[in-house]
């Protein structure tokens, strides 16, 4: 193990080389402007978008599609009529390129690079186009009550919509990008003072050892810094919403947006965190704890109830009730397969219906889902190959792990049923139970950056079950998360559950002078 | 790694390769429903298995027609030794026999008198039976008869004993209370009996109740016993008194037991044991055939007198039945043995005599709570009703 890793350090090493990033940082810009602008020229391999534009004592250079044309005209070739003067440049961001690493950087961030006669420097202007996909609700969470913006796939929009949550200078957000050629933006977001600097140094660890060609999504992002790569459970959160992320930096979590996707990170994730959905925190305590709990019923039901049924028809006949023991008995009477081998196939089939319709364009996918419903439910009963009972209780699995908030953490109970049912076919219960003591196992020994993935239950804390076995008002939700390590731990001051207003004679007299 | 991969590559094909697992599809279980054992005078054996059959209850549950297919199939085997009949009615059944599912048990009577003790050990000791298999008695009738009847109101016949038991109008013994009862000390075993109904279609009815001692079938208790004797296992239910009361002339008032409560004490008064029950029973009036207005608390007074009186002469019928057969169905000796046991030392080798010469004074709190909708009867005009 320990000689791969060496090995691919070594690699990346000469990938880092082969594109030359490290040599272009020390070749300075010179004081001929036409070896500048031809090194850059020659740098993007005399590029149709990379264009130049003279002005009097200089020429201006950019990448035409990156760059807003209406502000470059307006706001700098007006301007640079009269040659340039710093003081009359109408630029937000303005910056001095002494090298050609930093030139080209700037290029590629959708900058305009203006060069004047013999001088070793140049200025660059960011007016980068801005274009992006409008703020729309988020696809992937959806909630009845709560804030319906969802990130876009440009991180300057995420940035500003975590920013208009989060009202505070201690907001942190560190830069890096990551990626030897898509130089990908990625920033991490903590809060000064809430968010442990462990955290974060922790998370800047792990992204600072990222050497890849590309970032495509934060997914790429997700499996390098994960503490459990072969896991199926996932230990780092995404998210589309950005109040799901303001809510994670306020309990003192780090969160990574990554340009280019709206998909944001937050870490760590719990267990049980994954089983919590944002509107939670926007519907009644009740409600929520009440729906919690259904979750976690659903939870085990979405993985094991296929596994139950098929250890207790061919293993453990006794424990059903004679009645319907019968009724399963003669509905699975003239069905020409075992239980296990019936459970397997309508479970794949149920999966294969599910890619299909995720995958299909949405008019295509109802189709899909109608031959589906008639497939697996009707027709293969009347035609006597699949029993009755087992379409019941893959529908109520299928229903049962549709209720599991986060898509990923769903995806890995649905996949972990298949090794349970096969279990479960071969050694009846005890298999179950197994299966059950595995994956207990499994789940106690994982961390997310740091933090066991059973807390609070394991290990315990009443404080943290506060808002996690239940959602207990706001007001009685008085500290963060102890292993999250906050400096400063109080969240809310004690003592502002509502009452009602005390009713003396004396109050009413003097509520009555006041008004 | 490899060596890792290895250990699970083999682990998982000695569980999946192998096959030797003891999976039995559902469908290739026979589930025994009801068993029935007789014996004859000539010393055979007959047990008779009723297995369901799964295909026709469920043509019968979906409302198709099952003319002449009753989903059950009764398979039977005869011999000399019981221990055999069990393999033997395998050599005649296609799918393993499975007796987990059996919610009933039924002797025949002859089989009751010759006694259970071949025959409990084998239910007690494999672990596929229900301790909660309901046991009854078939009086004077072979046990297969009782199986062998047409009872379309349940799913199959056995269902319908089954639900009878749980009714409350017999004493609802099951396995475990057989086995509990047999092995107190100071208490004997009392089980339902069934009949079959004298008109034609023969149904099964409940007949009474058999009183055991030592594993024997020696009697039944008859008449008011029966009902004392379920007072006394606060096993009644719903059960109807039918009642006089002194201001209601020769009309009749029927009252319906609710909650029974039945409280046995002893103490020891001059050396010897006196046994007494207190009963606290509920009621409520199912029919009045008198003219008299039962909203008028004296009344009701007079019927609590009257249910009560009731209550103690049938517990005392109960008593002095079981006192006649000389078995302890009522467990007067487990009371002594639990509060004295001393005195129950003293008594213990000789209790079935004992018991038979024992004092029992049985008292009774009734109350009746309900009248019904009306007080006096609806059609008798008012100017007669007795207020």
């Amino acid at each position: 193990m320990w000689k791969r890793k060496t090995a691919r350090k070594h690699q990346s090493k000469q990938h880092a080389e082969l594109l030359n990033t490290e040599k272009l940082k020390q070749q300075r810009l010179t004081s001929s402007l036409q070896d500048n602008l031809d090194s850059l020229k020659d740098l993007f391999g005399h590029s149709p978008d990379l264009i130049t534009r003279p002005f009097p004592g200089g020429m201006v250079l950019c990448i035409k599609t990156i760059v807003d044309l209406k502000r470059m005209e307006e706001s700098v070739l007006a301007t640079l009529q009269d040659g340039l003067r710093l003081d009359k440049l109408a630029a937000v961001e303005l910056f001095r390129v002494q090298d050609q690493g930093r030139a080209v950087q700037e290029l590629l961030e959708g900058s305009v690079l203006i060069f004047q006669q013999n001088a070793e420097e140049a200025f660059a202007i960011r007016i980068g186009n801005t274009e992006h996909r409008a703020i729309e609700e988020p696809q992937t969470e959806s909630v009845i009550r709560g804030p319906r913006d969802g990130f876009t796939e440009s991180i300057d929009v995420n940035l500003a919509l975590v920013r208009r949550r989060l009202k505070t200078p201690s907001l942190r957000v560190e830069e890096f990008n990551i990626g030897e050629v898509s130089r990908t933006k990625v920033q991490l977001l903590s809060i000064e003072g809430i968010t442990s600097s462990k955290l974060v140094n922790e998370m800047r660890q792990r992204l600072e050892t990222i050497r890849i060609d590309g970032i495509m999504e934060s997914n790429y992002i997700e499996e390098f810094i994960e503490d459990s790569p072969f896991g199926l459970f996932p230990t780092i959160q995404n998210t589309e919403r950005p109040d799901v992320i303001s809510a994670a930096l306020l309990e003192g979590r780090v969160a990574l947006l990554v340009d280019s996707t709206p998909f944001a990170l937050v870490a760590p994730l719990t267990f049980w965190g994954a089983l919590q959905s944002s509107e939670d925190y926007y519907s009644h305590f009740t409600v929520a704890t009440a729906l919690r709990w259904i979750r976690f019923v659903f939870l085990f039901i979405a993985l094991l109830f296929p596994s139950i049924y098929v250890a207790i028809t061919t293993y453990h006949q006794e424990m059903l009730p004679t009645n319907l023991l019968l009724s399963v008995a003669s509905a699975r009477e003239g069905s020409p397969f075992p239980a296990l081998v019936e459970a397997l196939m309508m479970e794949v089939t149920f999966e294969a219906l599910r890619e299909a319709g995720v995958r299909l364009p949405r008019p295509v996918g109802q189709a899909v889902s109608i031959v589906g419903a008639l497939v697996i439910g009707q027709a293969a009963v009347e035609a006597g190959i699949i029993s009755a009972p087992m379409v019941i209780v893959v529908s109520i699995t299928g229903i049962a792990s549709f209720t599991i908030p986060r898509y990923n953490f769903g995806i890995a109970m649905r996949l972990l049923r298949f090794p349970i049912i096969l279990l479960a076919g071969t050694l009846g219960l005890f298999g179950i139970v197994i299966a059950i003591m595995i994956l207990m196992i499994h789940l106690s020994s994982l961390r997310s950056l740091g933090v066991p993935y059973l807390y609070p239950v394991s290990p315990f804390s009443w404080q943290g079950l506060k808002d996690a076995v239940v959602r207990v008002p706001h007001w009685a939700k008085n500290r963060r998360p102890f292993l999250l390590q906050s400096p400063s731990p109080l969240r809310v001051p004690a003592g502002q559950n509502p009452e009602p207003p005390i009713q003396t004679p004396q109050s009413d007299a003097k509520g009555g002078t006041d008004t | 790694m490899t060596k890792q991969s290895l250990l699970l590559t083999a682990l998982l094909s000695a569980a999946l390769l192998t096959g030797c697992w003891d999976r039995r599809e559902i469908n290739d279980v026979g589930f025994a429903l009801a068993t029935a054992i007789d014996r004859d005078s000539k010393g055979t054996f007959q047990v008779a298995v009723q297995v369901a059959v799964p295909t026709a209850l469920s043509q019968s549950t979906r409302g198709m027609s099952n003319e002449g297919h009753t989903p059950v199939m009764t398979v039977i085997s005869q011999g000399k030794e019981f221990d055999h009949l069990r393999a033997d009615l395998q050599t005649q059944m296609s799918r393993k026999l499975n007796t987990s599912h059996r919610r009933v048990l039924v002797i025949g009577e002859s089989m009751a008198k010759f006694g259970l003790h071949d025959v409990l050990d084998e239910f007690s000791r494999n672990p596929q039976n229900r301790l909660r298999t309901y046991l009854i008695v078939a009086r004077g009738r072979k046990a297969s008869e009782l199986l062998s009847i047409e009872y379309p109101i349940e799913a199959y016949p056995s269902e319908g004993i089954r639900e009878m038991e749980k009714l409350g109008l017999g004493t609802g013994s099951t396995l475990r209370d057989f086995l509990i009862e047999s092995t107190m000390p100071g208490m004997q075993p009392i089980v339902t009996t069934y009949t079959l109904t004298k008109q034609q279609p023969h149904i099964f009815k409940i007949d009474g109740v058999a009183v055991f001692h030592d594993l024997k079938l020696v009697g039944y208790l008859e008449g008011p016993g029966v009902q004392g004797a379920l007072i006394v296992k606060e096993k009644l239910k719903d059960s109807v008194f039918t009642l006089k009361i002194p201001s209601g002339g020769d009309h009749y008032i029927n009252v319906q037991s609710k909650e029974i409560k039945c409280k046995p004490h002893v103490e020891i008064q001059n050396g010897k044991p006196h046994f007494s029950y207190h009963v606290a029973i509920q009621g409520i009036v199912m029919q009045n055939t008198s003219k008299l207005d039962l909203i008028n608390p004296k009344y009701i007074e007079e019927l609590n007198a009257a249910l009560a009186k009731k209550v103690c002469e049938d517990v005392q019928a109960a008593i002095g039945q079981l006192q006649k057969l000389k078995s302890d169905g009522v467990g007067a000796g487990t009371e002594l043995y639990r509060h004295h046991p001393d005195e129950w030392d003293k008594l213990k080798d000789d209790w079935p005599n004992q018991f038979a010469q024992q004092q029992f004074t049985v008292t009774a709190d009734a109350q009746v709570r309900q009248v019904g909708m009306l007080g006096p009867q609806l059609e008798i005009p008012s100017s007669e009703v007795i207020k």
